[in-house]
């Protein structure tokens, strides 16, 4: 513990006479290095233009007075590993002769072994033949197309089919008997009218082949029906008037819904 | 108990009246009438030119009411309705300064066209009858009715009525485009509309120069209506049916929002200012489907699976109505 305080106090104390550009730092080739604010004496410099010898790309990004001398934004990449001066890399504006040319070492280094441009093809795996990409397409392939053809052609009317059969409501007739039977017996309640009276328009629909046709039209053609109109309007009267008579005549007028053939 | 055929004469000189000026649209002046005689509100949903505002402007001539119509707009604000205080700079108080509102019958055109504010304020006034500027509230006339209209097919730059104030409309009924009998007739009737000349110039006369400006009767008659309506009787059966249809609007399968119980009500006022209009003092199934469409429709709202079907809310309930039993 003591020690390793010792050498963090001696490094504080020795890292400044260590001169900067002795520090080389290996950067890979083709990463972007920054450089911010940079102080280089001498007159004001720009990039060299590129040529296809050029190991390394530099851009000045921005030059500012700096007294006597400039101060630097700029970034460099290399383009082959190796040593290099980025001074090299600089000249003086406006081809103006430098009488002391900038010393800023660099090392780019390469992660492939030299002369190598491509990177190494991946290493072949041996998987179990089953789970292998392609058979893993086909299966899901399968999987999806035959999930797809029975919803369009099976799924959803079977579906429907199921549920329509379980909630199968009883025909217009089947509902009429027992209700025509309370309203023979007398015993016909006022939720029984309601229903009476809805299910022979019903009734009457189905009978006169209008379920195409809009329930305005259906219930005018079935008020106009010469058979239909003498029951509707007496069960008007029964249900509907503020003094309401029942149909003296009940019976007869009920008998032919007792066992209709209509369903 | 009230004897509708007192009312008759009265009913049919209103329709005859406007129908001077509107050819056909029979069952919108209907529906006009049913919301006027139950204090009730409408929204007419039709493409331009099918003679709304010419029907409304008839109507309420014929019946001797003030009419005022709002052309809805985008910037429209909520006091251009209704009203605001205004500095009178000679007495330096505020006086209030009454908006088009105040008046029987509001033609409230393309309604959807303004923001939700302005419908807010609009539809708030119709629900309580009343209008608070300032400090002061302030009743409306009676009767109040707005007749609101909305294009069907222009939506962008709209902004839809939600379902909440959909339902303070009591019909909502959906106007057709007329006959081809009915359309010569009009083309007829525009022919022989002729000109006025007034100070040195002249000008062609439009349908609503030639609207009458006397009254077929008095307020009193319409209030005699009004009364009328209310003493129709509604039978037991009927009422039955009425819960019957709002709950199989609630329990079907297509359905995401079925009818409100202010459907219920509505139906059932309809129902009687139709009966009284067809010289019954009584309701019957007829009235029932008759208006359900009008009434329900705008209130109810199909479920995902059936939009995705294909279906609409008029097949969903021409199915309820068919199979009523």
């Amino acid at each position: 513990m003591k020690l390793s305080r010792f050498v963090s106090i001696l490094y504080l104390f020795l890292a400044p006479l260590i001169a900067d550009d002795q520090i080389i730092e290996s950067i890979p080739i083709g990463i972007k290095v920054q450089i911010n604010d940079e102080i280089i004496p001498g007159p004001e410099l720009e990039a060299k233009p590129l040529t296809n010898e050029s190991a390394v790309v530099l851009r000045i990004k921005a030059v500012y007075p700096h007294g006597n001398a400039f101060r630097y934004d700029y970034e460099y990449y290399g383009l082959a590993p190796g040593s290099y001066d980025l001074g090299d890399y600089f000249q003086g504006k406006n081809n103006i002769a430098l009488s002391d040319k900038p010393k800023i070492p660099i090392l780019f280094t390469s992660s492939l072994p030299k002369e190598q441009i491509k990177p190494n093809p991946p290493a072949e795996g041996q998987l179990p033949h089953f789970i292998k990409y392609k058979n893993i397409l086909i299966v899901g392939t399968i999987f999806w197309l035959s999930g797809l053809l029975f919803l369009i052609f099976g799924g959803r009317k079977k579906l429907n089919l199921i549920k329509s059969s379980a909630r199968k409501s009883p025909s217009p007739a089947e509902i009429l008997r027992p209700l025509v039977e309370a309203a023979r017996q007398g015993n016909l309640g006022k939720n029984d009218q309601a229903k009476l009276e809805r299910t022979l328009i019903l009734f009457w629909s189905h009978r006169l082949d209008l379920k195409d046709e809009t329930s305005k039209v259906t219930l005018s053609k079935i008020k106009s029906h010469p058979e239909a109109k003498p029951l509707f309007q007496k069960l008007e009267s029964w249900f509907h008037k503020p003094e309401p008579e029942e149909p003296s005549d009940l019976d007869a007028l009920l008998e032919p819904y007792s066992e209709p053939k209509i369903n | 108990m009230v004897s509708p055929n007192n009312h008759t004469p009265y009913i049919e000189a209103v329709r005859k009246q406007v129908a001077n000026v509107v050819v056909g649209q029979d069952d919108v002046v209907e529906r006009l009438l049913i919301a006027l005689f139950t204090s009730g509100h409408i929204l007419l949903q039709g493409m331009p030119g099918l003679a709304k505002t010419l029907l409304v402007n008839a109507l309420g001539k014929a019946i001797h009411l003030d009419f005022s119509r709002i052309q809805f707009t985008i910037d429209l604000l909520p006091s251009d309705i209704l009203g605001s205080e205004i500095l009178d700079q000679t007495s330096g108080q505020f006086t209030t300064h009454k908006g088009p509102v105040f008046t029987n019958l509001l033609l409230a055109d393309e309604i959807n066209r303004a923001a939700p504010k302005v419908q807010g304020a609009l539809l708030e006034a119709m629900q309580e009858r009343k209008v608070t500027i300032g400090d002061n509230t302030y009743r409306l006339p009676i009767p109040f009715l707005v007749i609101a209209t909305q294009n069907p097919i222009e939506q962008s730059g709209t902004f839809e009525l939600p379902e909440a104030q959909l339902d303070r409309f009591m019909l909502c009924h959906r106007l057709k485009y007329p006959t081809p009998v009915e359309e010569e007739e009009i083309l007829k009737r525009n022919l022989d509309l002729g000109i006025q000349k007034e100070g040195g110039g002249a000008v062609a006369n439009t349908e609503f120069d030639i609207v009458s400006d006397d009254p077929v009767g008095e307020v009193n008659d319409l209030i005699s209506v009004i009364d009328a309506v209310h003493k129709i009787h509604v039978s037991e059966v009927f009422i039955k049916h009425v819960v019957e249809l709002i709950s199989r609007t609630r329990n079907n399968s297509h359905i995401e929002l079925g009818a409100s119980p202010r459907a219920g009500i509505a139906l059932i006022k309809g129902a009687r200012a139709r009966a009284l209009i067809q010289g019954r003092d009584y309701a019957i199934p007829e009235d029932l489907f008759e208006l359900a469409e009008d009434v329900l429709l705008h209130r109810m709202r199909l479920n995902y699976e059936a939009l995705a079907d294909g279906m609409n809310t008029s097949d969903v309930l021409e199915g309820i109505l068919n199979t009523m039993g």
